[in-house]
């Protein structure tokens, strides 16, 4: 049978149908005895002997029944005497009021428990840091998001596999804005400390302070390296022999700056020149800082820097 | 039997002001009735006592909140209707075509002996009679079952039923009338009336 059959056997009645259904519902009910229903009656007959079940099936049932009746009475007599009791008594309320958040709480904290740790963010920190700086001004840490990309993902994995969560990254470069000193004296800072290369410079900065910080630079990765003498020897001996030269150029008044006569000092100390000041005593970086012109406006940071390293030095 | 729910008083009300003898009385008066009623709706016999079982368990659990709005012969069938969907719903049974004996749950019903205490003669004649019932559409065979066997008014199986009063006779209609149809085939013997009473009646149907 399709659903249009459904739907057509579902439409309303005409008159005479509705009187014949009708008839049948008398029939039935017993109010009027109807022949023309003998079919009927006898296939109803026929169907309630399905009505008669075992005994053992009745009680089957009846005691399912009464056993649903017995459990429904136990609940029933729990709730109620919980209900009676914090009817009773305040101090019940509020430990059953206590006990309900706790338990909403639960979860919570079991999650709080066992859920798994966070990854940790995978990001790199790219900052200068304050010692290598010293007369930068402080600005923003740069954030690279290493999450983009494979690169970033071998980066993080590796970095992971260090235990590591984050890196912090010493670039040696100054800002632009930094003026020449500024730039010079990032740079001796890192080589003294080991964390930079010294440039090879084909001509002498005509500035004298600048230049001897060149030659300063030079001499401290010697100092870093000794076994780098002959390296330095060819790759920085123009750059002395011109130093040198222009020390003694009584025109350009070189010698008569203190920090170029102890970068001479040291420089003939260390074998490199033929000729110098031999009053050469040793390497104290604040005490050089000291000397050079325009170091005093460095920044207290900076100082501190330098400090630092002196005292390092001196260990 | 239906009298006999008024005489007992509501054994629903009874149970959940607190006595649970009525509604004992009450489950060993009418298992029979909901086994019946199962089992002609297509339910195998075993199935049908589970159902029964299932009905009185949902009439137990709601009776706390029962307000005897309706007679409480309509609550009841209307509680053991939706038993029988969500049973049907749960065992993924949808009647859709007509199927053959061996995948048909209703054909396979109607092959089943009643019980044993009942006489051979009757026996062949209710697995006949079954037969031809689940020829029957489910909507058409469970308004007979409530308006022929349970001998509810059409108004009232409707409210069970939650549809029109017009839509449970027009489904009585064709409910006789096909059942009737059946009854004039050839290959139906002992199906109930002679042939020539049948013709008469389905003339009129």
């Amino acid at each position: 049978m399709t659903d249009r059959d459904h739907i057509d056997q579902d439409r309303p009645l005409d008159p005479e149908e509705d009187a014949l259904v009708r008839a049948l519902e008398s029939h039935v009910a017993g109010g009027r005895s109807d022949e023309s229903f003998a079919d009927v009656d006898r296939l109803r007959a026929a169907l309630r002997t399905l009505d008669r079940v075992e005994r053992d099936a009745v009680e089957r049932v009846v005691d399912a029944a009464v056993d649903e009746v017995v459990l429904a009475s136990r609940r029933s007599r729990t709730i109620d005497f919980f209900a009676a009791g914090l009817r009773r008594s305040p101090l019940l309320r509020v430990l059953a009021a206590s006990l309900v958040l706790h338990l909403l709480a639960l979860p919570v904290v079991a999650y709080m428990v066992f859920a798994p740790e966070p990854e940790a963010p995978y990001r790199i920190e790219i900052e200068l840091p304050r010692d290598l700086r010293p007369a930068v001004a402080p600005r923003p840490h740069e954030e690279l998001d290493v999450e983009r990309g494979e690169a970033g993902a071998l980066l993080r994995d590796a970095l992971l596999a260090d235990g590591v969560e984050s890196v912090v990254l010493e670039p040696y470069a100054v800002p632009s804005d930094a003026s020449a000193i500024e730039r010079a004296l990032v740079r001796r800072y890192a080589t003294l400390t080991g964390r930079g290369t010294v440039e090879v410079v084909d001509e002498l900065p005509s500035d004298p302070v600048l230049a001897a910080i060149a030659v300063e630079c030079v001499l401290d990765r010697l100092a870093h390296e000794p076994g780098s003498r002959r390296e330095i020897e060819c790759s920085h001996g123009d750059l002395l022999r011109a130093f040198e030269a222009s020390a003694l150029d009584v025109n350009r008044d070189f010698a008569g700056n203190a920090a170029v006569r102890r970068a001479l000092a040291r420089a003939f100390a260390y074998g490199l020149l033929s000729s110098g000041p031999d009053d050469y005593d040793g390497l104290d970086p604040e005490a050089w800082l000291a000397e050079v012109p325009g170091s005093d406006e460095l920044d207290e940071s900076a100082r501190l820097a330098w400090a630092r390293l002196a005292e390092t030095l001196r260990r | 039997m239906k009298a006999d729910w008024e005489s007992l008083g509501d054994p629903l009300a009874a149970l959940r002001d607190g006595d649970p003898s009525v509604f004992e009385t009450f489950v060993r008066s009418e298992t029979p009735t909901f086994v019946g009623f199962f089992r002609r709706l297509g339910a195998a016999a075993d199935e049908a006592e589970d159902l029964t079982q299932e009905l009185f368990v949902r009439l137990v659990r709601g009776a706390p909140r029962y307000e005897p709005k309706d007679r409480l012969e309509a609550f009841c069938f209307r509680t053991a209707r939706n038993v029988w969907i969500d049973d049907r719903r749960a065992k993924g049974v949808r009647r859709t075509v007509r199927a053959t004996v061996d995948d048909d749950p209703l054909a396979r019903v109607a092959s089943e002996a009643p019980e044993p205490d009942v006489p051979a003669g009757d026996r062949e004649e209710a697995r006949l009679a079954l037969g031809l019932l689940a020829e029957l559409p489910d909507a058409q065979r469970l308004v007979f079952e409530l308006g022929v066997l349970q001998e509810m008014p059409y108004a009232e199986i409707a409210r069970t039923l939650d549809i029109p009063v017009g839509t449970v006779k027009s489904r009585m209609f064709h409910a006789v009338k096909r059942l009737r149809e059946l009854l004039e085939r050839p290959s139906r013997k002992g199906g109930g009336g002679s042939a020539a009473s049948n013709r008469a009646a389905n003339r009129a149907f």
